[in-house]
């Protein structure tokens, strides 16, 4: 039942060694001590903080100590669940309720890892007779140039993480590229009335001088800005100022080709359209506490139109898509409602591995119920 | 032999996930958002010209509703050199005609900061009034007095409503309930040093400007 190659693998030393229960019973402290040090991390220095911190591979305590972090300690476990399913679990029909039981808590940590990896959170807010065709993310910057033509912009995008002081970015096939000379994860902004109209840098919106900033405790309150020099055909231009808040972009002309460049939130397109027709806010009898949100929309895709509620609790989901009503503000043009996007391949993967590990823990009592009585009723 | 497995564990596990740094950009098309109120006033109908309390910043173009906007820090915080971390966003906004008369936009603003709709009438009274440099009359009103005492209403308004002959200009001061009064004389004589020059008497039209 059992091939000779599994109970070989299986008593090999270094099997026993990546087997070994003190790794799983170190691991579990390990993700306890990791929940409890990221949920005080988390406190005092925000979500998103706390995230990058906490679930990536490597801690470092005090800048030069390391610890494991939650996606390092993850996989040992999914390394050992999977070891120990190759090569020892073992292949007879009365252990089926354990096969599946650990099928399910590997799919469960690779669900977690295709949501760490492939989760896009964003968001859509839109004034009442505004249609998007894009979402943007929280707390992800991108320097983004493109060329209009008409209602469309042909972009090119580059994500803030490469933006190091040395670095040269390129837009292809655009004819400019930046050199990074400095880049800022939160910054304030001063105007050329704040350095007596001196303007060093060639900006859209009168900046004149940009200085960093402690990053805020919550990620999406961040105003990065950007000094880099443009090149025009890789020779080098002019310096230019990028900051976050900046509506306007910057428009520079090559030649006979007119450009814009903006620092801004990540842009994520759509191949449908939200259309928001009326967004309506009802309150509780006499108070200020919200009753309800909803938001009337017109799901626009290709010449197809379908007339739709979104409201709290009750997402709309649309080609991989989930819209959830967020927030809504009230403006000097009116009301606006947004909703948080969210697009996770493995959405489902936890509730099927959830009722796999369940499944299986009851097969797994039931066939040893049948043996006992089967051995009872023997004696 | 503990330590060698979970060497080769950790190992594993680092070529599993190998670096994922594409430092490609990204190409793409977008469509612009599309629609919106299309009776906005964009720009400016005449010349501003404003004198800066201390302390006061100008914000970057954003929001294009605005003809400007400044951070206005707590006055204490300028008197000993420190960047007040929560400054009050104050804004200039002008719109034509009535607006949408002061009720309705004294109603807005209170939405804004989650009071009742139904003090709009309360506000208004007690209002109190204001007249810019270049002789522009109109109303102050200040929302700190109406915020409920448990503190669930973090924000507060404090702003001008002035009457601008064919237009009417909003200066509004927002914040941290705990800043607006805290800079409420100086949003006071801000509004009262405010020079307005309507259009037709400018010749250097659209445009705003400030100065120190």
């Amino acid at each position: 039942m059992n091939p000779k190659w599994r109970q070989k693998a299986a008593r090999h030393p270094l099997t026993k060694a990546a087997l070994h229960p003190l790794i799983t019973l170190t691991g579990l402290f390990m993700l306890l001590l990791l929940v409890i040090f990221g949920t005080l991390y988390q406190a005092e220095n925000g979500l998103y903080e706390a995230q990058r911190v906490f679930f990536g591979y490597v801690i470092w305590v005090a800048k030069v100590i390391p610890f494991p972090g939650t996606a390092t300690v993850l996989w040992v476990l999914t390394l050992q669940l999977v070891l120990m399913m190759t090569l020892v679990l073992p292949l007879v029909w009365r252990k089926l309720g354990l096969w599946i039981v650990h099928g399910g808590l590997v799919l469960l940590l690779v669900g977690g890892f295709i949501t760490q990896t492939m989760a896009v959170e964003s968001q859509l807010t839109l004034a009442e007779g505004e249609t998007g065709h894009f979402t943007t993310a929280y707390h992800e910057w991108e320097v983004a140039v493109w060329t209009a033509h008409g209602d469309t912009n042909d972009v090119v995008a580059q994500i803030d993480d490469h933006l190091r002081p040395g670095k040269t970015v390129k837009f292809d096939p655009l004819p400019a590229s930046l050199t990074v000379k400095a880049y800022y994860p939160n910054a304030a902004a001063f105007t050329s009335m704040a350095t007596g109209g001196v303007m060093p840098f060639l900006n859209a919106s009168r900046i004149a001088s940009m200085e960093p900033r402690k990053p805020e405790k919550e990620a999406p309150q961040n105003a990065p800005g950007l000094i880099a020099t443009l090149h025009v055909n890789g020779a080098p231009d002019r310096d230019i100022l990028l900051y976050a808040l900046e509506r306007n972009p910057l428009a520079i002309s090559i030649g006979d080709q007119r450009m814009f460049l903006q620092l801004r939130r990540r842009n994520y397109p759509l191949d449908f359209a939200i259309k928001l027709n009326d967004f309506i806010r009802t309150l509780h009898p006499g108070t200020e506490v919200a009753k309800s949100f909803e938001s009337n929309i017109d799901l626009l895709d290709g010449a197809a139109s379908r007339a739709l509620k979104i409201w709290m609790n009750n997402p709309l989901r649309y080609k991989g898509y989930t819209f959830f009503q967020a927030s809504f503000s009230i403006e000097n043009d009116g009301e606006h409602s947004t909703f948080a996007v969210v697009t996770n391949p493995g959405r489902l993967l936890p509730y099927i591995s959830s009722l796999m590990v369940f499944g299986g823990m009851l097969l797994h009592f039931i066939l040893h119920f049948l043996g006992y009585v089967k051995r009872t009723a023997r004696s | 032999m503990v330590t060698a497995g979970l060497a080769a564990s950790l190992l594993s596990s680092l070529l599993l996930t190998a670096c994922n740094q594409n430092s490609e950009p990204r190409r793409y098309r977008e469509i612009v958002l599309q629609g919106g109120n299309p009776n906005l006033q964009r720009g400016p109908l005449g010349r501003f010209a404003w004198t800066l309390p201390a302390g006061w910043t100008v914000q970057p173009e954003g929001d294009p509703m605005r003809l400007t906007g400044f951070w206005a820090p707590d006055p204490e915080f300028t008197k000993k050199g420190e960047a007040d971390p929560k400054p009050v966003d104050v804004s200039i906004v002008q719109l034509a005609g009535d607006a949408g008369g002061l009720e309705a936009n004294v109603t807005r603003w209170l939405g804004q900061v989650t009071l009742s709709p139904t003090l709009a009438k309360k506000a208004i009274a007690e209002a109190k009034p204001i007249r810019t440099s270049t002789g522009q009359t109109g109303i102050v009103v200040d929302f700190t007095p109406y915020l409920s005492d448990d503190l669930t209403q973090s924000k507060s308004i404090i702003g001008a409503i002035l009457d601008g002959g064919d237009n009417t200009v909003f200066v509004k001061a927002m914040g941290a309930r705990s800043h607006v009064p805290k800079v409420k004389e100086q949003l006071l004589e801000f509004c009262r040093n405010l020079a307005i020059t309507p259009l037709d008497k400018s010749s250097d039209a659209g445009k705003a400007e400030g100065s120190k």
